[in-house]
């Protein structure tokens, strides 16, 4: 296993991503056509351990696509990234759990 | 605080499954048919359809007064009585088949088509549901592009056992609607989740919303304008924020001017009830009621 990027986050931005409920009036992405599980993001705190899939899979134009995230829709986590490249998903990953402080 | 951490793995995995360990009909009904307008348009036979009124115009009345750009450009139902307000234009949806009468312009928008993908559900005893639709291309308009554009308004009143209002949660108070959502659509009928170069199929629009606990007892609405907007640009700030509500959607609070100009959309909406009143007990469960 390689680890890629790692970083800490703020109780309540872990609690909102990887434990709440959440809503949805609109649409969540989905894993496309011959996805497969590239990689994993792991969160955790003190008592809880939370992982979340990274699929990827080609789509039409035969460019990849990179999405960290669940399927279920409203089920925890809320957490997701779709991304064209996989330094670019770890650069979001980041950017939007890593405490600003 | 809490850590986090993205490893590839080393194994590939297959496809996932609805029952994967990661856990994780009906047709449009259209407001007006297209043989009911052309006879309308020629003036043959009596039928008379009831079309809904642009929301963004009156579409009749004193013609005095300052209006604004977005009603200088709007468009009525082609049998609106006139006067019509200055700009005003008289309009058949796009997907209208047949000549149009002189002085009609063919709208920039039409009705998607509505399937239900999973039917209204209550999900929890106090308030959650689940309620998804997909979208579709009609075989007249193959060849177009744009986007499906959606205005969603809510309706919520909840209030504890002794009648005293509660709190909404984030996606209930009514001060975050209206909202604006979009799906491209490109030649050949294909819908997609957002921008069309993203490459993710269209599955369905979700209503899903929260449960309020015990000793809580209320009621929302959810109501979404629907229109296909051919050759829709999305204006500036109407951006995917892949958080709720609209999650992978553009989303914006700001109407934009291409959705306000256009004929009235299709209707698409859920009633939620429920009542866990007094504390402990279920007297109504999460009723739920939709259309389609």
């Amino acid at each position: 296993m390689e680890i890629s990027d790692q970083g800490v986050m703020s109780r309540e931005t872990f609690r909102k991503q990887f434990l709440d409920r959440y809503a949805i009036e609109g649409e969540r992405y989905h894993p496309g056509k011959g996805a497969v599980v590239d990689g994993v993001l792991l969160a955790s705190d003190r008592s809880a351990v939370v992982t979340v899939p990274i699929w990827k899979w080609k789509i039409a134009d035969g460019t990849d696509r990179f999405l960290c995230q669940s399927s279920d829709d409203g089920s925890p986590p809320a957490f997701s990234a779709l991304s064209h490249s996989e330094s670019d998903l770890l650069n979001q990953i980041g950017d939007r759990l890593r405490d600003p402080g | 605080m809490s850590c986090l951490a993205c490893a590839r793995t080393r194994d590939r995995q297959p496809e996932p499954t609805s029952s994967g360990t990661n856990k994780r009909r009906f047709s449009a009904k259209r407001d007006i048919g297209n043989q009911a307008m052309l006879r309308l348009l020629s003036g043959q036979g009596r039928f008379a359809p009831s079309l809904p009124r642009s929301s963004a115009s009156g579409g009749e009345g004193e013609t005095a007064g300052k209006v604004s750009p977005t009603q200088m450009e709007a468009e009525v139902p082609a049998d609106t009585p006139g006067p019509l307000k200055p700009g005003d234009v008289k309009a058949v949806p796009h997907d209208f088949v047949g000549p149009v009468q002189p002085g009609v312009v063919r709208s920039a928008s039409f009705h998607p088509t509505m399937s239900v993908v999973t039917p209204g559900a209550g999900t929890s005893d106090c308030g959650a549901y689940a309620y998804k639709v997909k979208w579709g291309i009609p075989a007249t308009e193959s060849a177009s592009a744009g986007w499906i554009v959606q205005k969603v308004t809510k309706q919520f009143e909840a209030t504890d056992c002794d009648g005293k209002p509660v709190t909404p949660k984030t996606m209930d108070d009514t001060a975050n609607y209206p909202f604006w959502e979009a799906w491209e659509f490109t030649a050949g009928q294909n819908v997609w989740v957002g921008p069309a170069a993203d490459g993710n199929p269209h599955s369905g629009d979700t209503f899903g919303g929260e449960d309020y606990g015990p000793g809580t007892k209320g009621k929302k609405v959810v109501t979404g304008e629907v229109k296909a907007i051919v050759g829709f640009t999305l204006p500036s700030g109407m951006t995917v924020r892949n958080a709720q509500p609209a999650w992978s959607l553009p989303y914006t609070r700001t109407e934009p001017p291409q959705f306000a100009s256009t004929l009235t959309g299709a209707t698409h909406k859920l009633t939620s009830e429920w009542n866990c009143c007094p504390k402990g007990a279920v007297t109504k469960r999460t009723t739920i009621a939709t259309n389609p």
